[in-house]
């Protein structure tokens, strides 16, 4: 027994800091967002630090799937107060009617930058419901002396692979990074079709999709473990590309050349390349649920989120370096990315069903 | 009457409440989709589950029951037991990974050789990863469970006996003391089984995902927010079931043959003349020190380092703030993990106590299956049940009971051989000369039992600090843990960050049973 007491002591001697403000009670908001990069956890600690003067606990709920959130938002039981979404979780919750219109009235629409068409989330119209936070591009990193130039073809690609089997592979769909190869994939051996912006029932979409299965078959035995194995997700893949386990990572920020770099996650040498043409371009978002419990916290958090000294130490490239929504001039970051639109929402689901009716799980 | 309301009042606490909410629960489930298409999309993940199930069993079994012969670990090996599998698991997969420590060293002795590994043996995820993690950690708990029971046998008489008959001492071991031990350790065997189906955490960092282990597969679909997902991961979990049922069918058939063959081997008769080597494995607990070690340092060097690509050696930069960056953080987690981990194991440990003691007093001295039920059904299946019926974020009462309830088992389990071997004449001898029932048992078995006491609180406490379903799946917001926020984070693919929070983890628990062996080491 007296251990136990012992232990209790040791505890209550160690004196952990408690949340007691002087200004009384700090109200909390509770942010979910995907907690799956350190960069990004880092940037949300910070804002938390910043926002504790306005009394408000800004509380990182760090999930491995957003999806997760939105089905408990769905079920009407979920706490969250402030939701980091896009695509086809935005779109779940718009047609369940579980958020808040909040972006006329947070005022900042003139300031944003028009030219990212972020009033639009993979096809779907954003209608005041969530708030543009930053801008994602879809490319492969890879070492200067594996793939030459700055883009690879599809075509290219499976040259590339029977060349070296085994060094490329990418994160298993339903996982976002996955599904967008297999997006990029299509462009490329569709020639940047048109119909990919339609929902799927409006076009044919199995035989649009059919020269994508016809080159997986073939590619899919090149893979890293002969396509037995993937990634789980695009942080495992990208350690792997870091130790010379593969050739190619991929990554929805186009500034992460820089940042990886710079924070010891990839070796230097380390250059990006579109596959295809151009990066299929889709903005994140930031939303309230209408269940909300602190709705008004939640927007000022959204204020300072788009303020510009936010939105710039976002876009540092020491720390998460992506990129901004504001209409302003950040002149050391890398350029964007050729722009190739995102695929409406519809595909998304196609895609991840079609594939894994197709190949091991 | 007291006794029965103890018994009864644990039972309600820890087994019936908790099972019942899970039934009642998978009453009101929707069963929705047909279950054939169920099965199409899980089959494999079941198929696979069924597979790393069995062959770690079969591999632990035989390797325990080959290795409970040798040299006996002695209590800081139980300390290793108590290493939190997600460290574990992290550290080992750094030095096992195709391009981790061990490739590294043969890439540099060998400069012929390019680097690094193609193998998907031991990829960084793959079912052979999975099983190698599994099977270390889990060879001890039933080395050191086999090692306990053959103490309570009268080995050495039966030695002496089939040494006078002129059998060898392998012989004997394997025809004699085996076919008494396979009985007992029989259930430490099915809780290793029961683990490996339905644990998640471990899967997440190592598994394969093409197919995934079922447990993982459910615990994704989980949080698809489709309908017909939701049917899923209910065949799913009745799946789940049905391959810890049949797993365990396997096995118990696995013990009768091998009782069968080896007492047919015993009626032959047959016998070597020449005396044979001694059997002493002096060699087993260096190995596991050395693997702790080893381990260790490779979380601690992680956790520094700044980059360190293949094929160095040794990290090329180094960022030491990055434990002092990390504190504020950390600390909030630790102070959850520790109070949590305090009353959940406190509370298990009282359970457990008094029900030993209840039973003692009716010389019950067997163990019995029913109290460690909890540990015979797929965790996820049970924490599924509660998060549907209490919700996703329930607050640290449900967290707490979820917690208790694995705890439970296990502080029996670990507590009870030491009860019932204890001579209960000194609480009579004690009651005769005047101590009450109270005290006769404060002064008189506490003392003689502490380091046993001590040990089964430290175990329990090194159980809740490990878990990691109940804690994400019923209070991840109000409630997180270093377990939960280490796998996240190593999930995340940082290994510098995913080894502070790893380390604190195993820090958490090997001070504990540092403590619980220094505070009741025997003196003179």
């Amino acid at each position: 027994m007296k251990y136990v007491f012992l232990l209790l002591t040791a505890i209550s001697i160690m004196g952990f800091p408690t949340n007691s403000s002087a200004q009384g009670k700090p109200k909390p908001v509770y942010f979910y967002a995907w907690g799956g990069n350190p960069a990004v956890n880092d940037y949300i600690r910070w804002a938390a630090k910043e926002l504790r003067p306005q009394g408000i606990q800004l509380q990182h709920v760090k999930v491995a799937d957003i999806a997760e959130v939105v089905k408990q938002l769905v079920d009407g039981q979920s706490n969250a107060d402030l939701i980091w979404i896009n695509g086809e979780n935005f779109h779940a919750l718009k047609q369940a009617d579980r958020l808040m219109p909040i972006l006329t009235e947070l005022n900042i629409k003139e300031r944003l930058n028009d030219q990212l068409s972020w009033q639009s989330d993979f096809g779907e119209p954003v209608a005041d419901l969530e708030v543009p936070w930053g801008v994602g591009q879809f490319y492969l990193l890879t070492c200067n002396t594996c793939v030459a130039g700055d883009h690879i073809s599809a075509a290219e690609l499976l040259e590339y692979a029977a060349e070296h089997p085994g060094r490329i592979t990418y994160p298993k769909p339903p996982e976002f990074h996955g599904t967008t190869f297999l997006k990029s994939l299509l462009l490329s051996l569709s020639e940047q079709d048109e119909a990919f912006l339609k929902p799927v029932d409006a076009v044919d979409a199995e035989k649009l999709t059919a020269p994508l299965w016809t080159y997986l078959d073939e590619l899919q035995p090149l893979l890293w473990q002969g396509g037995e194995n993937y990634p789980s997700s695009a942080a495992q893949q990208l350690n792997w590309f870091a130790n010379k386990q593969l050739d190619v990572a991929p990554s929805f920020n186009p500034n992460e050349v820089k940042t990886l770099v710079n924070q010891g996650r990839v070796p230097a040498g380390t250059k990006r390349i579109t596959l295809g043409d151009a990066a299929i371009t889709n903005s994140h978002y930031l939303a309230i649920p209408k269940s909300s419990g602190h709705p008004q916290a939640a927007k000022q958090v959204i204020t300072f989120f788009l303020s510009e000294a936010a939105q710039r130490k976002k876009a540092d490239l020491s720390g998460w370096g992506d990129p901004t929504v504001l209409d302003i001039a950040l002149p050391d970051t890398p350029a964007m990315l050729p722009v190739a639109a995102e695929f409406h929402v519809s595909w998304q689901a196609y895609l991840e069903q079609q594939w894994q009716q197709r190949y091991p799980r | 009457m007291i006794s029965r309301m103890v018994r009864v009042a644990i039972a309600l606490l820890w087994l019936i409440l908790p099972l019942g909410v899970v039934l009642w629960q998978s009453t009101t489930a929707s069963f929705e989709g047909a279950l054939s298409d169920a099965f199409r999309a899980l089959s494999g993940s079941a198929w696979l589950t069924f597979a790393v199930t069995l062959i770690t069993s079969l591999i632990v079994l035989f390797g325990a029951l080959g290795l409970a012969r040798g040299k006996r670990l002695s209590a800081t090996w139980t300390s290793f037991i108590a290493v939190p599998h997600v460290a574990f698991a992290i550290g080992l997969l750094w030095l096992v990974s195709p391009s981790g420590w061990l490739v590294r060293i043969v890439d540099a002795l060998l400069p012929m050789w390019q680097g690094p590994l193609q193998s998907s043996w031991l990829s960084s995820k793959s079912a052979f990863t999975l099983m190698v993690a599994l099977v270390l950690k889990e060879l001890p708990f039933l080395i050191l469970m086999a090692q306990a029971n053959v103490q309570q046998m009268p080995v050495l008489r039966w030695q002496q006996q089939a040494q006078a008959l002129g059998y060898s001492r392998r012989r004997f071991w394997w025809l004699i003391v085996v076919p008494a031990l396979l009985r007992r350790i029989r259930l430490p065997l099915y809780i290793i089984a029961i683990y490996t189906v339905s644990v998640v955490d471990i899967p997440l960092l190592v598994g394969p995902n093409a197919p995934a282990l079922l447990a993982q597969a459910v615990f994704e679909l989980n949080w698809q927010f489709n309908s017909n997902t939701q049917g899923l991961v209910h065949w799913g979990s009745l799946l789940l079931v049905l391959v810890a049922i049949v797993t365990l069918v396997v096995l118990r058939v696995v013990e009768w043959v091998l009782q069968r063959w080896l007492s047919s081997l015993a009626a032959s008769g047959k016998r070597t003349p020449v005396a044979q080597t001694t059997g002493k494995r002096a060699g087993l607990p260096w190995f596991w020190a050395g693997l702790a070690v080893i381990i260790f340092i490779s979380l601690l060097l992680q956790s520094v380092q700044q980059s360190w690509f293949y094929p160095s050696l040794w990290p090329q930069g180094w960022q030491w703030s990055r434990w002092l960056a990390e504190w504020p953080y950390i600390a909030p987690l630790l102070y959850n993990t520790w109070i949590l981990a305090v009353l959940s194991a406190t509370l298990a440990w009282l359970s457990a106590v008094a029900l030993l003691e209840v039973q003692a007093q009716r010389q019950q001295h067997q163990l019995h299956v029913g109290w460690l039920a909890m540990l015979m059904v797929p965790q996820l299946v049970l924490v599924l049940g509660w998060q549907q019926t209490i919700g996703p974020d329930s607050g640290l009462i449900g967290l707490l009971w979820s917690h208790t309830v694995f705890c439970f088992p296990y502080a029996y389990l670990t507590l009870h051989g030491a009860y019932h071997a204890y001579p209960r004449r000194w609480l009579w001898q004690a009651r005769s000369l005047g101590y009450g029932p109270w005290a006769a048992w404060f002064k008189i078995l506490v003392p003689m039992l502490k380091r046993p006491l001590a040990l089964a609180w430290a175990m329990a406490f090194s159980i809740s600090v490990a878990q990691y379903l109940p804690t994400q799946w019923l209070a991840p917001v109000t409630h997180p843990t270093l377990t939960t926020e280490a796998v996240s984070i190593a999930s995340g693919g940082d290994w510098r960050l995913g080894s502070v929070y790893a380390l604190a983890q195993w820090a958490s628990v090997w001070i504990v049973f540092m403590l619980a062996l220094w505070g009741t080491r025997a003196r003179n």
